[in-house]
């Protein structure tokens, strides 16, 4: 019985303090102290990291597929009690204004939370220290000095999202008051972009002038944008003048496949959404198919138009690329047709003797950013699915013991490249399915070995691409596997105590670890055994 | 029934000459201030907008502004350094008559450039209101000559090249910080700016701007305020889910330190309470009450904050006072004895209203309801049942007084409510067109769980009010053309100026008196140097009269022309006269307005019924 208990209170011990010098949210082992079934409790106590003070009014949250989600706040005494809670997994997030979010499992800021999990009857009994919180303090002004009024100010950090670098905002952000000052806080210590932008013209205004999104130190260029360095539990200070810029008016009209005037929906989007400035405008057609988007600030967009039929089925579509630079762009045509398809096959590779699997997950990811990707649960070995408008790329995810051995659409490689099929017309796409796959476990020592993350990626950079760059993380005996790296390549592996959600396809990240890391070849089918340390951070 | 005389029913004459109330469809004047809802919304948060969330853009969805050959150019400066504003948004509503009115229909936009200057084109010939604003200042309609006053439309032909320069004055501020009990930045909450104007239930604080969040430091800072006099408020909205947890016995020591394991009992006993679960006996929760500046829950002992023209006030720092919150719940039951789904509404006598949470505003479907954080006050709770067909809605009204304690169980049975028999009548005893007349009971206390009975009169000029309960006022409107109503009997009581109070089984009476014998004031008002507009505000010489929105106290626009016109004021041995350059919205029934207005007027004479009075007014400029 105390068994199943530890297990389930390791999920948040992490030993050592790392690197952010915050301490550990560690459940007390011996606080474990029955199972008899029915609803489990949390208890517990939020402390200040630094003096150990008990942090009163501090928020402590639950939330679980188990369950509905909890909330309680912590007594004078900073302490906490989650009573009634279903067995299984909860997610448990702790935050006070000064200091910095946590959640559990995490061990530093912006790490990878895991959840508690929880047993029948169970008491567990938590400390969790916080760690205080810094902030970026600051003005905007125009170009004449002048303080902006409400701008909105975000704080922002590369992430990796499905293999590309975004920038997430980080917290709520702030909206400048009448001398144009902000206070972005809640902040871990760490490097951060700011950028600041303001609407200023009205929807359709004659003279349109507003404020473009600018990062600090004052660019609209996101690649002459420089980091804000926030020391832990500091306030770090910055001014920066907003850049003018002229905005533009598109009209157009929409055009369907039969040469009708479309009543469409329209949606334009940034293609800098990825870099956290993103500018997002929609429209409906009038009768006569017709429409308007005004105040498009300069930048790369992607206006699409959907056809409104039903309420989730897309009869029609079309899209279009536009660069806007201050002029306005007029009569912009776009002619939509029926979306394309996707005929799938899914195949054995030679050899295979096994039975196909049940269930083979697609998904087709538009490269546009912003946009939604589509997904099909393919059952057999045919399945039909509708093509994003636009280049995307296309995701299989198969059973454990089943690799891709090769994805073709219309003769092309998938498995690499994005694709853009056009409109209207139906694809042939065959993904060939292998059961020898090649199989990289072993186990990881040294402290933090549990629940360390183990990164595996080809040593040629220029093949740190899709499904050549994987991770997984080690179980409470710091054992790992992989299975279907794809054969015929050098790889490096490395063992680390944290890792953020998506941060192994950071080629930043790669190259950092890439001279720690330990060698291996691997060939079709090979089974290979790895030992590895947790690298010191 | 009783009958109360602190506030003056309110009837349709006063609607005949009323002041257009064109700032009153933007309650709060200033837009900009705070952080909610302002029109930016570039930054990083979300994606772009979807189809869905593009479509409050469209100009489908927008009426369309009607085009012509008319056009306003202009320049905005800053009052104090007469310096450009640049980037100041430019708004032109077309108006459209509209019943008795008129409505915005249609709006322009522009912004000015960089030497503060706009021009609008293509307008179509009629009357527009125009605007001027930017966040920071104080909006201005044109024409207007304080933040808060109303102020004429400009007439457009066409072909016109109309000049509209404007003047705008940066806002007040007010900044400081807010602390919670034990001295720590409270961050989150919400802070408020509030006025006080009058309306037809008393004096009321009137939310200006938008509130702002303290950050985390506890600072705050509400800007782009005009002058006048403010009262600070704070709320916290996470009060809500404020719990503390204590053991039955009180002691607030418990041991359930990590390294002592084994303290189940001790654990056990531990009462939680949250926004998901609590149990009832042992709860202890601690509430932020609205805490006003320098630090009361009680709005008599707040402290005016007098903002001049672009003043900035900081260090209003406040300390949030913690009380006990209450939570009360009850159960509907219908006349018929069943559990009722019902809309509830408790109302504090300061106008704030509570519903429940859960079910739309209402009780679940077995009548059961729970109002949760209530600050300690006094209050009415309202009930309003389903309005099935024909049949009123059974009603149910109780005052409570709540002082931290929990109410629990409450039973509160609903019943048919009081009754109202009509009748209008002619005080010449001629027979009147009554068949488009419609009558309405308005309920003195706003909130959702109060019922507005109407009913159009027969061609016999009777008329049935239904489902009444509390205090109410008459509305009488669809006269024939020529007619005002003299007075309002109920059961033989005069209440022309006095509310109607309802209790459950009342059945009353009302006669309606009309008369054709319609007394008017009219005349000229000389100009004052350059300025020509403004109002003329007639009242009678009794400060008794001075109520709510009193039949004895009247305002007119003064017209282009110079001329004004007031019709329907009850027969008075004495009125007062006076031409003002602006009146605030809801000033011109503000007692002590109208002694100031008396102290400096020098024109009054007495009204007969049916009389006329023709007057030459001064100009007064404030």
């Amino acid at each position: 019985m105390s068994r199943v208990c530890v297990a389930a209170a390791v999920a948040l011990v992490v030993s050592t303090l790392d690197a952010a010098g915050q301490p550990p949210v560690r459940p007390q082992r011996d606080s474990v102290t029955r199972q008899i079934g029915g609803p489990a409790v949390i208890t517990g106590r939020v402390i200040a990291a630094d003096s150990g003070v008990p942090l009163r009014r501090a928020i402590v949250a639950a939330s679980s597929p188990r369950g509905f989600p909890r909330e309680v706040v912590t007594n004078d005494d900073g302490r906490f009690e989650m009573p009634d809670l279903e067995p299984g997994q909860w997610q448990l997030t702790v935050s006070r204004s000064g200091y910095i979010t946590r959640k559990s499992g995490q061990s530093r800021a912006f790490g990878r939370a895991r959840p508690i999990e929880l047993t029948g009857g169970q008491r567990v009994n938590i400390d969790i220290p916080l760690t205080r919180a810094s902030a970026i303090v600051g003005r905007v002004h125009d170009e004449f000095g002048e303080p902006v009024t409400a701008a909105r100010v975000v704080v922002l950090r590369p992430r990796m999202v499905n293999r590309r670098r975004y920038l997430e905002p980080v917290g709520d952000g702030d909206q400048t008051d009448d001398t144009g000052a902000f206070r972005l806080h809640g902040l871990p210590a760490g490097e951060y972009y700011v950028t600041a932008s303001a609407r200023l013209a009205p929807p359709d205004s004659v003279e349109q002038t507003t404020l473009s999104p600018t990062y600090y130190p004052g660019t609209a260029d996101f690649s002459a944008a420089q980091k804000v360095r926030v020391a832990p539990a500091t306030d770090a200070f910055i001014n920066f003048q907003l850049q003018p810029v002229r905005t533009a008016r598109i009209t157009g009209h929409v055009l369907t496949s039969q040469a009708r005037p479309g009543d469409a929906f329209l949606s334009l989007t940034s293609d800098a959404a990825e870099l956290g400035t993103p500018f997002g405008a929609g429209a409906v057609t009038r009768d006569d198919g017709s429409f308007t988007i005004a105040d498009v600030p300069p930048g790369s967009y992607t206006l699409v138009a959907e056809l409104r039929s039903g309420i989730s089925t897309i009869a029609e579509i079309g899209a279009v690329a536009i660069t806007i630079n201050g002029s306005d762009v007029e009569g912009l045509s776009i002619a939509t047709v029926k979306p394309g398809t996707l005929k799938g096959t899914i195949v054995a590779d030679e050899g295979v003797k096994r039975r196909l699997p049940d269930k083979v997950d697609i998904a087709a990811r538009p490269r546009r950013a912003g946009a939604q990707s589509t997904f099909i649960s393919a059952t057999g070995s045919s399945f039909d699915m509708p093509a994003p408008p636009g280049p995307f790329t296309l995701d299989v995810d198969v059973p454990e013991g089943w690799e891709v051995k090769s994805l073709k659409l219309g003769g092309l490689d998938a498995a690499e490249l994005a694709i853009d099929i056009g409109g209207e017309q139906s694809v042939p796409v065959t993904v060939v399915l292998s059961d020898r796959t090649t199989d990289v476990s072993g186990t990881v020592a040294g402290a933090g070995a549990d629940g360390a993350y183990v990164v595996v990626f080809p040593s040629d950079s220029s093949n740190w691409t899709g499904r050549r760059v994987r991770s997984a993380q080690t179980d409470s005996r710091g054992r790992f596997r992989i299975l279907g790296l794809p054969p015929g390549e050098r790889y490096l592996a490395v063992a680390v105590g944290e890792l953020d959600e998506g941060q192994e396809a950071d080629p930043d990240f790669l190259f950092q670890v890439q001279n720690s890391a330990s060698a291996f070849d691997l060939r079709a089918d090979e089974k290979r055994t790895l030992d590895l340390k947790v690298l010191a951070p | 029934m009783r009958i109360t005389t602190r506030i003056v029913v309110c009837i349709a004459i006063s609607a005949v000459v009323a002041d257009t109330p064109l700032l009153g469809q933007r309650q709060g004047g200033p837009s900009p201030a705070g952080r909610q809802g302002g029109p930016p919304d570039g930054g990083g948060r979300g994606r772009a907008g979807g189809p869905q969330g593009g479509r409050g853009e469209t100009p489908r969805d927008r009426p369309q502004a009607r085009t012509g050959t008319a056009s306003i150019r202009g320049r905005v400066i800053n009052l104090t350094t007469g310096t450009p504003v640049r980037r100041a948004s430019i708004q032109a509503s077309y108006l459209a008559e509209q019943g008795r009115g008129e409505v915005e229909r249609g709006a322009r936009t522009t912004n000015t450039d960089d030497n503060g200057v706009f021009e609008l084109t293509g307008l179509a010939a009629g009357r527009w209101t125009l605007r001027a604003s930017k966040t920071g200042y104080v909006e201005q309609q044109f024409g207007q000559r304080s933040a808060f006053a109303s102020a004429d439309p400009i007439t457009l032909t066409d072909g016109q090249r109309f000049a509209a320069d404007f003047r705008l004055s940066r806002g007040g501020a007010i900044s400081g910080r807010i602390l919670d009990e034990f001295g720590d930045p409270l961050a989150g909450a919400n802070v408020t700016a509030m006025r006080l104007q009058t309306t037809a239930q008393g004096s009321r604080t009137v939310r200006t701007g938008t509130s702002v969040p303290s950050d985390d430091t506890g600072a705050y800072r509400i800007y782009g305020l005009p002058p006048g006099q403010y009262y600070v408020a704070v709320n916290d909205p996470s009060a809500a889910r404020i719990v503390v947890l204590t053991s039955p016995d009180g002691s607030s020591e418990l041991q359930l330190n990590g390294g002592s394991t084994d303290t189940p009992v001790a654990a056990e006993r531990i009462t939680f309470t949250g926004n998901v679960s609590f149990s009832d006996n042992e709860t202890r929760r601690t509430s932020y009450a609205p805490t006003y500046y320098p630090g009361t829950a009680n709005i008599t002992e707040a402290q005016k904050l007098t903002l001049g023209l672009g003043e900035e006030q900081s260090g209003i720092s406040l300390t949030i006072v913690p009380v006990k919150a209450a939570r009360i719940t009850g159960k509907v039951m219908g006349s018929n004895g069943m559990p009722m789904r019902a809309q509830v509404n408790l109302m504090s006598a300061m106008g704030q209203g509570f519903t429940p949470s859960g079910g739309r505003n209402g009780t679940a479907n077995d009548g059961t309801f729970t109002l949760t954080n209530i600050p300690p006050g006094t209050y009415t709770l309202n009930v309003l049942g389903p309005n099935i067909g024909a049949v009123p809605p059974e009603v149910a009204s109780m005052p409570l007084v709540v002082n931290g304690e929990d109410i629990v169980g409450l039973t509160i049975a609903t019943g048919s409510g009081a009754s109202i028999q009509g009748m209008i009548v002619a005080d010449n005893g001629s027979r009147l067109p009554t068949s488009s007349v419609t009558v309405e009971a308005v309920p003195l206390q706003s909130g959702s769980a109060t019922w507005a009975p109407r009913d159009a009169a027969d061609e016999n000029g009777t008329f049935v009010l239904e489902g009444l309960l509390g205090a109410y006022s008459l509305r009488v409107q669809s006269l024939p053309s020529g007619w005002i109503v003299k007075s309002v009997a109920a059961n033989g009581l005069d209440v022309s100026d006095a509310a109607m109070e309802f209790r459950p089984g009342d059945r009353v009476t009302v006669r309606v008196e009309l008369t054709d014998r319609v007394t008017q004031v009219s005349g000229s008002v000389r100009p004052n140097r350059d300025v020509r507009s403004g109002t003329v505000v007639v009242f009678a010489d009794e400060p008794a009269k001075w109520t709510g929105l009193s039949r004895f106290v009247k305002t007119a626009r003064i017209g282009e022309d110079g001329r004004f016109s007031i019709n329907g004021l009850p027969p008075h041995q004495r009125y007062i006269a006076i031409a003002i350059d602006y009146v605030e919205q809801g000033e011109a029934t503000n007692p002590e307005f109208l002694q100031r207005a008396k102290g400096v007027a020098n024109t009054s004479f007495a009204l007969s019924a049916g009389g006329q009075q023709v007057l030459d007014l001064p100009l007064i400029v404030r």
